[in-house]
């Protein structure tokens, strides 16, 4: 009997805990735009830049920030990813438990090479993720990112017109939060610093 | 459910499209000044008009970023001069190509495209910071060392040319 006790006090405390958890997730407060539940966005599964596959799975433990660009974006991606780096700056210890990806919307032009070079010219942590075409598209879509590759100019050279922000889970591998441009290095190193307590 | 649509909403309103832009042109739309009339505080480089008596090129800095990856340039034309004058183009020898070019933003989406006015007014400036006016400068034909300094040549459409120098910094550079 005392058995059966122990186990429904532990169904018990176990769904309590689950219910904290959800609620935590439903009710926190972000500068950012909270999405926490959305039917899109909860994986990717794509290479980084040394040629490890990855999923969301992978960071279990971390708070992933997503960036999507690509590297002939001589603008907003690298103003983007420094303003990425500035927050890891600013997390100070805390940025261990956090990773910045960079997944190129322009895999024909984003070698591996390229990539290896230009993610961590930012921070040493920071890693570039690719696909091929299809992979690329289909991650866009499931992230609602939008992206057209322009026609080439005379050179051969062309644009891919995207959309900015970025995305952050939280350490659990729950998409949370859409980060506009708009948001200073101190806002995003906030919300981040409170997704890493959920 | 609400939470999510409204997510959905704020992150559809909120997206962005950078669209590319023809390199070396300028057109005359809009006036640029209204958007480059806020502080940046990359101000480093000590650098004066010199062929040009009324025009200055100030603060210009590169993001270094790894060869071929193209960056961008930016700085702060001031006129002192009697007329207005207009940036028509920007050379440097460590590019083979360098184009002006803008990020514009309507309704929280952002678009990159050609510079469309790059007039300096009279006792005016103008301001070519990240997100905003930017030299794009592609087709590096040499490697920048992290705290150097690059030649740039500013020319305007009086025919006045201004030359300057332009700190290069490290990629993860943040201008406020």
């Amino acid at each position: 009997m005392k058995k059966l006790y122990r186990i429904i006090g532990v169904i018990l405390l176990a769904t309590a805990l689950a219910g904290c958890q959800q609620d935590n997730a439903a009710t926190q407060e972000f500068a950012a735009t909270d999405i926490t539940g959305g039917p899109w966005g909860g994986n990717f599964q794509l290479v980084d830049h040394n040629g490890q596959l990855r999923t969301i799975a992978d960071f279990e433990g971390k708070a992933v920030v997503v960036f999507f660009g690509y590297t002939n974006c001589p603008d907003v991606c690298p103003t983007t990813m420094a303003k990425l780096a500035s927050v890891m700056e600013q997390l100070g210890s805390d940025a261990e438990r956090v990773q910045v990806l960079m997944v190129t919307l322009d895999p024909k032009r984003d070698t591996p090479e390229i990539l290896k070079k230009y993610a961590p010219a930012f921070h040493p942590s920071f890693l570039g993720l690719r696909g091929n075409e299809q992979q690329t598209e289909s991650t866009a879509k499931e992230f609602k990112t939008l992206r057209t590759l322009q026609s080439p100019d005379e050179n051969g050279s062309y644009t891919v017109d995207h959309s900015g922000g970025t995305y952050a889970y939280d350490p659990h591998g729950r998409l949370r939060l859409y980060i506009n441009d708009q948001h200073s290095v101190e806002t995003i190193a906030k919300d981040i610093r409170a997704l890493l307590k959920t | 459910m609400k939470r999510i649509a409204f997510s959905m909403l704020m992150l559809y309103s909120a997206s962005s499209v950078y669209a590319a832009s023809v390199h070396g042109q300028h057109g005359s739309a809009a006036s640029a000044q209204n958007q480059d009339k806020t502080a940046q505080s990359a101000n480093t480089s000590q650098d004066k008009a010199s062929n040009s008596k009324t025009l200055t090129v100030s603060g210009c800095w590169i993001r270094s970023l790894p060869k071929p990856v193209p960056s961008a340039a930016y700085f702060v034309i001031k006129n002192s001069g009697t007329n207005d004058a207009e940036l028509t183009s920007l050379a440097m020898s460590e590019f083979d190509e360098v184009s002006l070019h803008q990020t514009t933003n309507h309704g929280g989406q952002s678009k990159m495209v050609m510079a469309h006015n790059t007039l300096i007014p009279v006792a005016g400036e103008l301001k070519f910071k990240p997100g905003s006016y930017h030299a794009m400068l592609e087709k590096p034909n040499q490697a920048l060392t992290i705290g150097s300094q690059v030649k740039a040549e500013f020319a305007f459409d009086s025919g006045e040319i201004v030359t300057a120098t332009c700190d290069v910094k490290p990629p993860n550079t943040v201008s406020e």
